[in-house]
């Protein structure tokens, strides 16, 4: 039994006919319209539902991140600044004369001192300490 | 993103649906215009509804535009597009079974339009649609494409994932209980 057999010719008249009215009410441009706006409704959704989590992680990486830094601060060890420049910063501001009187006060405390070898400067001679306090007269 | 080349009535599907991916909306437009009645035709045919027949083209076409890299041209865009439209009407009866609005059967039968237009369709249209109501999914959807849209067996075997020869043993199947429903 062949397909022309089983398909008389009021079958297949009656096929190509479903739905015909329904396909001839179609407003295709219209269709056509509502199926962009549709497709870019939810193309939009679908950006605000990625970027919604995006940004809270964000944030969150945000918070962690200076909140660490902040706790770092605050329990870390905190440097001393070198004496040497504070020392110079306050020779800056005394005149020749003054500073003369500086060392030659200098002069007189190392030679009253008695000699620390556990002192951090002890290696050098007071010839080198002038040396170095007239380098920073400048 | 538009396309620097225009877009013709005469341009391929393959170019309208290269178009659509470079995101130039007229391609899809066109594939709207091209498809979009047969579209409506083959899912009426299937039991949609007339008063849900824009809604279910204006879905299918929203399913097949979003998964157009999907398709490989195994077969026509029009095939491939024929096979998301029986998707979404098999989802739309679902939902209708479940949400009980209206049973499905009865959905099937209700008919919108113009007493007389109905008349004029015929009780045997009418037969022929309950009919194709009752076979099954596969059945149903292979007689649409070879008796309805005219499609070759080897095409609908491509779209349906199925062989040619599957597919005319659904076709025959089918046939055979219309007649008998229609008898």
């Amino acid at each position: 039994m062949n397909e022309h057999e089983l398909l008389d010719g009021k079958l297949q008249e009656l096929a190509r006919q479903l739905g015909a009215r329904a396909a001839e009410r179609l407003d295709l441009e219209a269709t056509a319209a509502a199926v962009l706006r549709r497709l870019r409704d939810r193309e939009q959704q679908r950006r605000l539902r990625w970027l919604q989590p995006t940004w809270l992680r964000a944030a969150a990486a945000v918070v962690l991140i200076a909140g660490g830094v902040v706790l770092a601060r605050s329990i870390g060890p905190t440097l001393p600044a070198h004496p040497a420049h504070y020392v110079a910063e306050d020779l800056n501001g005394l005149s020749a004369t003054e500073l003369r009187d500086v060392l030659n006060g200098l002069d007189q405390t190392l030679q009253n001192a008695p000699a620390r070898s556990d002192a951090g400067l002890d290696e050098l001679s007071p010839e080198q300490l002038k040396a170095v306090l007239r380098s920073l007269e400048g | 993103m538009a396309s620097p080349q225009p877009l013709a009535a005469s341009s391929s599907d393959a170019a309208l649906i290269a178009a659509w991916q470079a995101g130039d909306e007229r391609a899809a437009t066109e594939l709207v215009r091209r498809h979009g009645r047969a579209l409506a035709r083959f899912l009426a045919g299937g039991g949609a509804r007339e008063a849900d027949v824009d809604d279910l083209v204006q879905e299918t076409f929203i399913r097949a535009f979003r998964a157009v890299g999907k398709f490989r041209g195994q077969c026509q865009f029009r095939t491939w597009l024929l096979t998301i439209g029986g998707n979404v009407l098999k989802d739309a009866g679902r939902r209708a079974a479940r949400d009980r609005v209206v049973p499905l059967d009865e959905a099937l039968r209700d008919r919108d339009g113009d007493p007389h237009e109905q008349a004029v369709a015929g009780e045997a249209a009418d037969r022929l649609q309950e009919g194709l109501a009752r076979l099954p999914r596969m059945q149903r959807e292979v007689f649409l494409l070879r008796a309805q849209q005219g499609l070759a067996y080897e095409e609908i075997a491509a779209a349906l994932g199925t062989s040619a020869g599957a597919a005319r043993v659904h076709y025959h199947h089918a046939v055979r209980r219309l007649k008998e429903h229609l008898e």
